[in-house]
């Protein structure tokens, strides 16, 4: 009855068009008014669920992704991704897909990548012939990658939410494997897609230029080696290197690229503000939710109802993903991480799955959900900027889906393909 | 009345301080025919400490096991056991606790207005030095970086014993002792196994005892008042009950944790400390001269 | 000429965003700066640490007002788009209220808890009242407060240029 009453409300009042970090807040309030806590305690939680110095680094990586994705960052990555695979047949599909690795590497935001890649390639591609809606298909199933390549603001969002006993150090190099399978998959479709259909080939470029365009480009994928370098080799934590990646993109982008004008920063504040807080409020609303779980003690029985339907990991596997998915179509993906994780993780742990490899389930799984309907706020953005109906993107993605779900089962029944890269570097 | 007290606690399920309270709220049921029944919150799961403690002042958790930590800024006098080498070893600090000392200090709590009732003490261990290279003595400690809890006290502590006291947040040390941010830290036994820094290489126990620093629970003065005098006597003996089961599990607890560190490869160095003791009198001299007295009534306890 | 409350509003709206827009620009030096003193200078400084999540709450619940205002937040908008369009303001309505609900909670509450702990200090700053880190809870709540009465009274002004202006100045410059 108690799960009912807080669940319960939450659904409903997300349901009538609350924004969902105040549904968050005012299910727990009623929660705690129906169990007879204290509202004061609800409070303590809506504080300290922001007061936390691991989080820090959510709104630096995000704030240092916008910076480079401002400053175009963006159009630098496309055309060192031309260099690499763009003479290819299909060539500015692969392009793409590679693209959204690079921009993986320095931001952890699909939307962010969508926006600015899409902004440049969706034109670009059309131009040379091949279908929008495919263009545009391509863009955001490759924007995915960006969850799961380091850094991943999604990945300290699960490790906080976790209680943060796991290291986000292990979340980032965990992460790798799985973000490169996926750009592999998807460029293997591309490849299949584009001899079936004809697609153009682009022109191998000279070197002389190749190498400036590489040179130009390295500048803005060191943040990466900043932030896994000194995260690894234990000259920063995952804060600090994080915090230093907002200092070396703002001065990339104002002293070596020099695109971006002095008097356009203003833009950027109004943006980070925007998109950082909103992440930032929910994070605190969630806290709160989650106390009241706790009280309730409703990871307990999820624990015992799951555990009850099957004892077999496999089996369970199974059922979390479907339940994921499911969730991952309707809602997005970092208010489903903070109220999933502190009920699901305790599950998975009993039966054995190392909580890094479940987080790696949980980043590809809803981020598919980013790209699906009814609720995809990827699949939203590709389709502004491509200025295309969400229908018609959605069918063209029809093949996409069926990649990245393949990801997802290689993910969740190959521990290894998680697990190997941060055993071996003992983490 | 009948109620449910909420019960919380950093350490997990199992913990010594945890299955104390766990008892001492069985004892409360049988006595009272299940009038009033306790349920335990552990390992952290309605948040940090001072989170904690701030629910249990606001009454959403009715009884809570803390460090003396959120308690100092309220009661400064429990600063005192903050202070390094101010017990001489774990039976001088049990003889000051069970003493007049620490029930004086139970009632100053009771009596501020952080809206808590001091109701008992425990065993916190002794923290010592573990590190990756063997420490015996203060220049050993030399330019090494240790992790320390974030207090100037503490840090101010580390330096005078000879190293560099870095502090930093506890779950940053496993990663931050491999990578050799720091090159060690400071706890007890217990915690470092089950924190696992011995497995980032930190293989040296060097038995410094350097602070000794009991734990409390308290409830909250809310539902205290709620109690009826008979029931507020029940839980006055249960504590006290508690507060000696606690020690005898604590006990167990570091002999259990000590044999398997030393199973796993742990060096554990038995060492003077007088040189760490007379390294920190600064520190006792900066941090302890509003507690003089205090100090040397601690110091006269047998 | 839009009416007084309104463009009292947009000073509001523009406070909270250039207050939570130098909050995290002075996050993003202090940490650095916290690694600068550990490394070139030797000593771990105690107080980039709590002054950063200080600068984090500002950032959060006051920024939080101004996202709010621009229609930033996330929300389910699937089940109540297809309604007609008398039932969908009603839900608005319902909505509104049910914000003014949450924001006078976090504003009422928020205070009483900076009240309670304003007497308390944190360990590694002796100087900063807790209180004094928990202010931005009641003043970002009471800020949105003000905005969901805007939004009450003269309908979403998320359209409104001031709040647009990021991407106005974009297409500016496409044009
Ligand atoms: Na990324
Ligand atoms: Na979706």
């Amino acid at each position: 009855m108690d799960a009912l009453v807080l669940l319960g409300s939450f659904v409903l009042l997300m349901a009538i068009g609350m924004p969902i970090a105040y549904c968050l807040g005012l299910a727990s309030l009623i929660g705690a008014f129906w169990i007879d806590i204290p509202l004061d305690a609800v409070m303590i939680q809506l504080a300290s669920g922001v007061n936390k110095f691991s989080l820090l680094a959510i709104p630096f990586f995000v704030l240092a992704g916008a910076i480079m994705a401002e400053g175009g960052m963006s159009r630098r990555l496309v055309a060192f991704a031309g260099v690499l695979v763009g003479f290819i047949r299909g060539g500015l599909s692969l392009v793409n897909i590679l693209a959204s690795t690079f921009f993986g590497a320095i931001s952890g935001s699909s939307v962010a990548d969508t926006a600015s890649i899409g902004s440049v390639l969706i034109p670009e591609m059309e131009r040379k012939g091949y279908p929008r809606s495919f263009a545009t298909a391509v863009t955001v199933s490759g924007s995915v990658q960006a969850i799961l390549i380091p850094p991943s603001h999604n990945a300290v969002l699960y490790s906080l939410a976790a209680g943060g006993s796991i290291s986000i150090a292990s979340l980032f190099v965990a992460g790798i494997v799985p973000g490169l399978l996926m750009g592999l998959t998807l460029a293997a479709l591309c490849l299949i897609i584009a001899k079936r259909e004809n697609y153009p080939k682009g022109e191998v470029i000279p070197l002389r230029q190749a190498l400036k365009i590489c040179a130009d480009a390295m500048w803005g994928l060191m943040t990466m080696v900043i932030i896994l370098g000194g995260i690894l080799s234990g000259v920063f934590t995952a804060n600090e290197s994080a915090s230093i990646a907002v200092v070396w993109a703002f001065f990339v982008t104002m002293f070596i690229y020099r695109d971006y004008r002095w008097r356009d920063l203003p833009k950027l504040v109004h943006r980070t503000v925007k998109t950082v807080t909103i992440v930032m409020i929910l994070i605190g609303f969630a806290a709160c939710f989650g106390y009241l779980m706790t009280l309730m003690q409703i990871p307990l029985k999820v624990t015992a109802f799951l555990t009850g339907l099957s004892d077999n990991k496999y089996v369970i596997l199974a059922l979390i993903n479907v339940l994921l998915i499911i969730l991952g179509t309707l809602m997005d993906m970092s208010p489903l991480i903070l109220i999933l994780t502190p009920i699901l993780l305790p599950v998975v742990k009993l039966l054995g799955i190392d909580p890094v490899h479940f987080g790696m389930i949980m980043m590809v799984n809803l981020g598919i959900g980013l790209i699906t309907p009814p609720v995809g706020t990827v699949l939203f953005v590709g389709s502004a900027v491509a200025k295309l109906p969400i229908g018609v993107v959605t069918r063209a993605c029809a093949p996409f889906f069926a990649a990245l779900f393949m990801v997802l089962l290689a993910v969740t029944y190959v521990p290894a393909l998680s697990l190997w890269l941060p055993r071996l570097l003992g983490l | 009345q009948s109620m449910t007290l909420k019960a919380a606690d950093v350490h997990p399920a199992g913990y010594p301080n945890v299955v104390a309270v766990e008892n001492m709220g069985k004892k409360l049921e049988a006595a009272t025919n299940g009038r009033i029944k306790l349920q335990m919150f552990p390992g952290s799961v309605l948040g940090g400490e001072k989170e904690m403690i701030e629910q249990t002042q606001v009454g959403a958790i009715n009884i809570l096991r803390t460090s003396l930590g959120p308690i100092g800024p309220v009661v400064p006098e429990v600063n005192v056991f903050n202070m390094p080498f101010v017990f001489r070893d774990e039976a001088h600090m049990r003889a000051v606790i069970d003493g007049p000392i620490g029930q004086e200090m139970l009632d100053k709590i009771t009596a501020s207005p952080a809206r808590l009732v001091g109701l008992g003490w425990m065993d916190g261990g002794s923290r010592s030095l573990y590190t990756k290279k063997p420490v015996r003595s203060p220049a050993d400690l030399k330019g090494m970086k240790i992790r320390m809890m974030g207090n100037p006290l503490f840090v101010d502590t580390m330096n005078a014993m000879g190293g560099n006291g870095i502090s930093m947040g506890y779950g940053e040390v496993f990663t931050a002792i491999q990578t050799g941010v720091v090159d060690g830290a400071e706890n007890n036994p217990p915690t470092l196994y089950t924190a696992h820094h011995y497995q980032a290489g930190a293989k040296y126990y060097s038995q410094t005892n350097h602070l000794i620093i009991p734990e409390i629970f308290v409830m909250s003065k809310l539902t205290w008042d709620k109690l009826s005098k008979d029931d507020q006597a029940l839980v006055k003996k249960f504590s006290r009950e508690a507060q000696m089961e606690q020690r005898a599990l604590w006990d167990k607890s570091v002999a259990d944790y000590s044999a398997k560190l030393k199973a796993e490869g742990v060096e554990f160095i038995k060492i003077d400390n007088k040189p760490f003791y007379d390294a920190t009198a600064p520190v006792r001299a900066k941090y302890g001269s509003q507690f003089a007295d205090l100090i040397k009534r601690i110091e006269a306890t047998k | 000429m839009a009416p007084f409350f309104i463009r009292l509003c947009d000073r509001l709206y523009l406070a909270c965003i250039w207050l939570a827009g130098t909050a995290i620009f002075l996050m993003s030096l202090i940490i650095p700066w916290g690694v600068f003193t550990r490394y070139v200078l030797g000593t771990g400084s105690q107080w980039p640490e709590p002054i950063a999540i200080l600068l984090m709450m500002v950032f959060t619940f006051i920024g939080a007002a101004a996202a709010y205002r621009a229609g930033a937040h996330i929300a389910v908008t699937m089940l109540t788009d297809p309604l007609p369009a008398a039932l969908r303001s009603a839900m608005a309505v319902l909505v509104n209220l049910l914000m003014v609900l949450i924001c006078g909670f976090v504003a009422y509450y928020g205070t009483r808890l900076c009240m309670e702990t304003w007497n308390q200090s944190i360990s590694e700053l002796s100087w900063l009242p807790v209180g004094v880190t928990y202010a931005a809870l009641p003043i970002g709540g009471a800020a949105t407060l003000v905005f969901v009465i805007e939004r009450m009274i003269f309908g979403s002004q998320a359209a409104r240029g001031i709040v647009r202006y990021e991407e106005l100045n974009d297409t500016e410059k496409a044009a």
